[in-house]
């Protein structure tokens, strides 16, 4: 080690020398001050590159990726149908049951953009509950300065839920960028939706709704319409006011 | 047909992992990209869509990262690969650097904010194979090691790379100084 090699790797890396480097520097005072000089400056050119990151910029990627990846998934899932339709029609009755079965669940919200002259509300949130099923079985609590966040987007504010939170996204409701939202009430997981009402998703069809295994109600807001969502049977009316009541816009 | 019912919800809940797991690199990494991303091209709007692009890839092949700690040298492969395609697309024609975008907001007095607008030209101004060692080392806090892996350098041209890189800046620095102090005799 000579001082012209100190110095170089010094410069280049003096936070993160090696051994030898380290006693080298420890020898001499002059050395000692040269890496911490050559310290200060890194820290320098880093402080002078700490730009701010725009606000919501993680919120934005997440609910970038969930729009374009539900677009894409949606795409390949249309073209699967059509093939194991086919496929699946040399087998016997059940099968073909099955398959037309599930096309026509899936193509019912896939092709919801289309249909949503003919769609009514209900149908169109019910199908949003199965289409992301999975939103129900989750148990880990989410803050409610999470949703927040995230409504914030929408220009709106929660106070308080009646339960604990377990999901909260990003959702595309016929290309309108709303809130699925899921909390643990007293008769098991309620599904909310919170859409802006701007461009009518909510429009046709009756306020109640309801099919074999879930309930819901829509309350058609001035901003937002929100939805709510539970097992059949359950009091969603009891729950109505108090989430609509909670949620002040701006 | 029933059988299926365990390995849909296997799937549903591998999802749902899925999704954790992407949320939490989001949440890592997105500003550290952002500002690398942001010296890379010095423009907020690509910078902004560059990172929007290297996650949408990371969450497509998200499987392919096996191990956690070796995340952000990942990511930022991607958003190299991301940045060169974008010069494959389309050459685009730079403005120069915004000044008013380069202001420091939590400058601590006059002097040093225009110490580091200075730092900042300079950076801007030199050559990518200087400037990516350094913006890698300086904003993303690599080791001389995971630099030279991305880059696909081998440690010796990383280490010249930096001192040269660091000695350019603090030569424009000390030229710009004296400029400086001359102009306000």
């Amino acid at each position: 080690m000579d001082e012209l090699e100190f110095r170089r790797r010094t410069i280049a890396q003096p936070n993160e020398l090696d051994k030898e480097l380290q006693e080298f520097a420890n020898s001499s005072a002059d050395r000692q001050q040269f890496l911490n000089e050559s310290k200060a400056f890194d820290k320098q050119l880093d402080d002078a590159l700490d730009i701010t990151v725009p606000d919501n910029l993680a919120e934005r990627i997440i609910l970038n990726t969930s729009l374009k990846e539900k677009a894409r998934t949606d795409e390949l899932e249309q073209k699967d149908n059509v093939v194991s339709t086919r496929s699946w029609f040399k087998f016997d009755r059940v099968h073909l049951a099955l398959a037309a079965s599930f096309v026509i669940a899936v193509s019912a919200f896939m092709f919801s953009e289309e249909q949503s002259i003919n769609q009514t509300a209900g149908e169109h949130a019910l199908a949003h509950v199965y289409h992301e099923i999975y939103a129900l079985n989750k148990t880990q609590q989410i803050s409610i300065q999470t949703v927040n966040e995230k409504l914030a987007l929408l220009g709106g504010h929660i106070s308080d839920l009646p339960g604990k939170v377990t999901y909260v996204n990003f959702c595309d409701f016929q290309g309108e960028k709303g809130i699925h939202l899921v909390f643990e009430s007293d008769f098991g997981p309620m599904t909310v939706f919170i859409v802006p009402s701007d461009n009518q998703i909510f429009e046709i069809g009756s306020d109640d709704f309801n099919d074999s295994r879930y309930a819901g109600h829509i309350n058609r807001g001035k901003q937002a319409d929100t939805v709510l969502i539970a097992s059949l049977g359950s009091p969603v009316d009891m729950y109505n006011e108090r989430i609509s009541g909670a949620i002040r816009w701006l | 047909m029933f059988g299926n019912k365990k390995s849909n919800d296997r799937v549903l809940i591998n999802m749902a992992e899925k999704q954790q797991r992407y949320e939490a690199l989001v949440h890592v990494y997105h500003k550290e990209l952002y500002r690398f991303a942001y010296w890379l091209c010095n423009d907020p709007t690509i910078a902004d869509d560059l990172v929007q692009e290297t996650f949408l890839r990371a969450w497509r092949s998200l499987d392919s990262l096996l191990d956690q700690k070796a995340a952000k040298p990942w990511l930022l492969t991607i958003l190299r690969r991301e940045n060169a395609r974008r010069f494959e697309r389309k050459q685009f024609d730079y403005s120069d650097v915004d000044n008013d975008t380069l202001v420091d907001q939590t400058s601590h007095s006059l002097d040093t904010a225009m110490e580091q607008t200075v730092i900042q030209r300079q950076i801007s101004l030199l050559a990518d194979d200087y400037k990516e060692p350094l913006l890698l080392q300086v904003v993303m806090g690599c080791t001389g090691d995971e630099i030279a892996d991305i880059l696909n350098l081998n440690k010796n041209t990383v280490m010249t790379r930096l001192f040269r890189a660091k000695n350019q800046l603090k030569e424009a620095l000390s030229r710009d100084d004296e400029q400086l102090k001359g102009a306000s005799k």
